[in-house]
């Protein structure tokens, strides 16, 4: 449904005043369709125009926040299908099942572990993002002693699951102004839940039996005047969900099909019994387009893996990873352990951080900042060079911890090495190995004096 | 309402390419659209997993994924004929890591024998792995050519700087190459090209787009591989059509985050190396691997069921008997082997040789175990049947000692009331216990309840098959001869106990 610049352009004032900063009328109409600028950057355009065109515009997938402040968690937003393509923005949230029958117990245990689980990996924060409570007693009572009990925890990102609308209506005003998922509307509660849900202004789940289904309801919320919508095609088998998820990107990315144009939830939980499959199923719904991914377990041996699968795929192609610039002390080094220099691209330093950890060998790691590019990389774009490795080798600080004055490079940068004997006048530069791998019998071999 | 969803437009196809012959042959390749996506084309063949084997035992693995093969690591043909007989490998990646000239250095005569004996050993396709040095890789693997020539093999990595040469034993000797770029749909179709114009042709190339691990590297990997399958499906770019390899088992087991030990933030140790590895290899498969090489027994299994389910192949048969064995371990369900030895310590009548697991498709969830008479010196070896799930057994075969031919001893075969498995209320089955048993004349207090209570996984009354004595001594016999039989388990079987 997207308009073309033509389209758009008959839609403005036709003016040319200029104020949006873009000489003409058509200009900006044409800056419009490309994305490139925004409509509210037009002061004269009529509310009229600019509704239509604000549903034009509409992202094609809906942003959908999910919670509050810094917690919240924001999925949907997605432009491509290919992660090359451009890039994937808002990660997939990873969430943990929790029933009202489990024993009391066993949910302090579950919700300890998903809240003091926490990765740090390049200056990013992993952590498993929303608990979904699900109503299964039938009880509300219990239900809402849950619900008061995870909030109490401090967890305020929730996904409330429950058949009964009644049950929601009291879940819902229990969790108060946290703006929890309600899930699921269906064929027999959409108008009664998509009222609490614009009561409440809280995001709200579909269920479909089916993708028709799915978009019926979508479709149904969406008259109602509701936006945040998140869809559950109802898939509970893995070739299934799967499909399905194929289905609702191309559906809307390629067709522009406005009722599948929301972020999804999928339910590993319900796939399977064996836990290590969950997660291997789980593990799908990363690349493929994964809304909100449900577990039956969070623990650090499959909370990591995956926080660790989401990270690489939803990283910006267009921006390598990258570490901060400093000195590393790895294995405790001292004043007669060696100096290492190599670029600060994340892998670069993961894999030369890992073999100089593994080697045992105590050692200063200086990560010279090259805006994320690679040794061999950084070096052709002049980045990691002599007069641009020497200044930060002397201003670093790291000639007040040792006593010798030796410093490795990367093999692959061998060729600097005579400029940088020059720039570095009181040092003596060692080539190292070309590899990560054999970092380990050079360190081992590596002498102060 | 309607929901009517273009599909995606495909011109072109992966070729498909087929290595050795027999039961062993290996076909992939062929599909005509994008991973998985089996409602808008074909995918003639599912992916295929390799395991990886090494030509000296690792000093360097993870102390989960070297669990599996500790028995095996320090000769490569056990290594290959486990990995293919006991896990199922649809191929071997043989590693000659020991060639490497910054490690080992062995030669290309030696690399390029056991490359030959593992070759000769196992019916599988074998790919032969380098050590990324083009100069020795060129040196090493030709000679692996020429020594192997009788065997349908995979060469690999062949690189740009090697080609020449590698191509050349290509050719001479018919083999496969695996071409190997570093992340770049150019390099990779440039080296294609290269192969091609010296003559190989493209329906014997694999594309080795160099694979990172979870957390090191793969998305650059997952992203070169569904441009490059891009290119060949919906561009029909010929030069790209060649099926991929991931190589993936040591990039995810080499990490720091794999030989962690178990701790609360990172959890337990070989749970999560397991599931490293299952996730770089779904990863990939979404990305349009066609064949992976991994490591761990389970890992694998995961990733077979998941290709199984996703795609909807069929599992094969070997897969299938690992799934039904590691699901009864899981729900422990099976009567543990150790089970066994422990109960038939405390009778302390008798005394444990051996003990093993009834091959599936005989008796699934049924264990057998050789024992000694130690009361009276003159007894002979017995052998235990212990019937998990159905009922207690304790009917026990006499043979000659050191003897592989095993005479049973005449007695008659008296079904007990014991045997039988009662109800109970709530439908779990319950079985009552023969303490003692008296068997050809002499006490020998046998098995107890040697089965963790619970449903059985499922019902299998080989008893009740075995209708009379004849039949149940046929039981007998054909579980003595997966004992000592050829085709079950490794050399260490073959030898009397």
């Amino acid at each position: 449904m997207a308009l073309s610049g033509i389209q758009i352009f008959k839609m403005l004032p036709n003016t040319n005043c200029q104020e949006c900063g873009v000489p003409t009328c058509m200009a900006f109409a044409m800056k419009l369709a490309a994305g490139q600028a925004e409509l509210d950057s037009c002061p004269y355009v009529s509310d009229e125009a600019r509704e239509k065109l604000e549903e034009a515009s509409a992202p094609p997938i809906r942003p959908v926040v999910i919670g509050t402040g810094d917690s919240a968690l924001k999925v949907g937003g997605e432009t491509v299908i290919f992660r090359h393509e451009k890039t994937f923005v808002n990660k997939p949230g990873i969430g943990l099942l929790i029933t009202d029958t489990m024993d009391e117990a066993e949910v302090d245990k579950k919700l300890k572990t998903f809240k003091e689980l926490e990765y740090d990996r390049v200056g990013m924060k992993l952590k498993a993002d929303i608990v979904a409570l699900k109503d299964t007693s039938g009880d509300p009572e219990k239900f809402l002693k849950l619900v008061e009990k995870v909030k109490n925890m401090g967890l305020t990102t929730l996904v409330l699951m429950s058949d009964k609308p009644e049950v929601l209506a009291k879940a819902v005003k229990a969790a108060g102004d946290i703006r929890p998922l309600i899930y699921a509307a269906t064929d027999e509660n959409v108008e009664e839940l998509g009222k609490l849900a614009l009561e409440n202004n809280c995001p709200i789940a579909v269920r479909g039996k089916d993708l028709e289904n799915a978009a019926e309801l979508t479709s149904k919320l969406a008259d109602m005047k509701l936006k945040d919508i998140v869809i559950d095609t109802g898939a509970r088998e893995i070739r299934q969900a799967f499909q399905d998820h194929i289905a609702v990107r191309r559906a809307a990315l390629v067709d522009k099909f406005r009722p599948l144009g929301f972020p999804t939830i999928v339910f590993p939980c319900d796939m399977t019994d064996d836990p290590i499959q969950e997660t291997v199923f789980a593990s799908t719904f990363i690349p493929k387009y994964g809304g909100i991914i449900i577990l039956s377990e969070v623990d650090g041996h499959n909370l990591f893996p995956l926080s660790v699968q989401r990270m690489n795929i939803y990283t910006d192609p267009q921006r390598p990873m990258a570490t901060t610039e400093g000195i590393y002390e790895i294995n405790n080094p001292d004043e007669n352990s060696p100096v290492l220099i190599t670029s600060n691209f994340a892998l670069t330093y993961f894999i030369v951080s890992g073999e100089v950890e593994s080697s045992r060998v105590p050692s200063w790691l200086l990560i010279k900042d090259t805006e994320g590019l690679s040794v061999l990389t950084a070096w052709a774009a002049g980045k990691f060079v002599a007069d641009a490795i020497a200044p930060f080798v002397k201003k670093c600080g790291i000639e007040d911890k040792i006593k010798h004055r030796k410093i490795v490079i990367p093999g692959a940068a061998a060729t600097i090495s005579g400029d940088l004997d020059e720039e570095l006048t009181d040092w003596e530069v060692q080539i190292g190995p070309r590899e990560g791998a054999h970092i380990t019998p050079f360190l081992k071999n590596w002498k102060a004096a | 309402m309607p929901v009517d969803i273009s599909k995606q437009q495909y011109t072109g196809s992966v070729k498909a390419l087929t290595v050795g012959s027999g039961e062993g042959a290996l076909t992939v390749g062929g599909e005509t659209a994008f991973p998985f996506c089996t409602f808008e084309g074909e995918t003639p063949n599912s992916p295929k997993i390799g395991i990886q084997i090494l030509d000296y035992a690792p000093d360097d693995w993870a102390e989960a994924c070297l669990e599996p093969y500790k028995d095996v690591v320090a000769d490569p043909v056990a290594w290959a004929k486990k990995a293919q007989d006991e896990y199922g490998a649809d191929f071997i990646q043989l590693w000659l890591k020991s060639t490497d000239p910054n490690g080992l250095n062995r030669s290309a005569d030696e690399a390029a024998q056991t490359a030959k004996a593992v070759a000769e050993a196992v019916s599988v396709p074998l790919l032969v792995w380098g050590t990324n040095n083009a100069e020795k890789d060129a040196e090493v693997l030709s000679k692996v050519a020429e020594v192997c020539a009788d065997y349908d093999i995979m060469i690999g990595p062949v690189s740009e700087d090697n080609h020449k040469q590698l191509g050349a034993q290509a050719l001479a000797y018919n083999l496969t190459v695996v071409a190997n770029t570093p992340i770049d749909i150019n390099l990779a179709k440039q080296l294609n090209i290269l192969l091609n114009n010296l003559g190989v042709p493209l329906e014997k190339i694999i594309i080795d787009p160099t694979t990172g691990g979870l957390g090191y590297g793969l998305e650059y990997s997952f992203s070169v591989m569904e441009r490059i399958r891009q290119a060949a499906l919906t561009q029909d770019d010929e030069k790209l059509q060649c099926p991929f390899i991931s190589n993936l088992a040591d990039e995810v087991w080499k990490t720091k985050e794999a030989k962690m030990p178990t701790d609360s933030q990172m959890g337990d140790a070989k749970t999560r190396g397991i599931l490293m590895e299952s996730l770089t290899a779904t990863t990939l498969l979404n990305a349009g691997a066609d064949l992976l090489v991994m490591r761990h027994p389970e890992a694998i299994l995961q990733v077979r069921q998941y290709i199984s389910q996703l795609g909807g192949f069929e599992m094969p048969k070997s897969a299938k008997k690992a799934a039904a064995k590691s699901k009864r371990a899981a729900e422990g369900v099976v009567p543990a082997a150790s089970r066994i030895a422990d109960s038939l310590k405390e009778g302390a009548l008798c005394e444990v040789v051996q003990i093993m697991d009834m091959p599936v498709d005989l008796a699934p969830g049924h264990a057998i175990a050789l024992i000694k008479c130690v009361e009276d010196d003159s007894a002979g070896d017995g052998l235990v049947l212990s019937a998990g799930g159905s009922a207690l057994s304790d009917e026990t075969v006499r043979g000659e000692q050191k003897t592989e031919q095993k005479e049973t001893v005449k007695e008659e075969f008296k079904p007990e009331s014991e045997w039988t498995p009662v109800e109970n209320i709530t439908g779990d089955y319950e079985y009552k216990l023969g303490k003692s048993k008296d068997f050809a004349g002499k006490t020998v207090k046998l098995i107890q309840d040697n089965y963790d209570k619970g449903h059985p996984e499922e019902k299998f009354d080989w008893r009740g098959r075995a209708g009379d004595r004849e039949e149940m001594l046929r039981q007998v016999t054909t579980s003595l001869h997966y004992w000592y039989g050829e085709g079950y388990g490794s050399e260490k079987r073959k030898k009397p106990a």
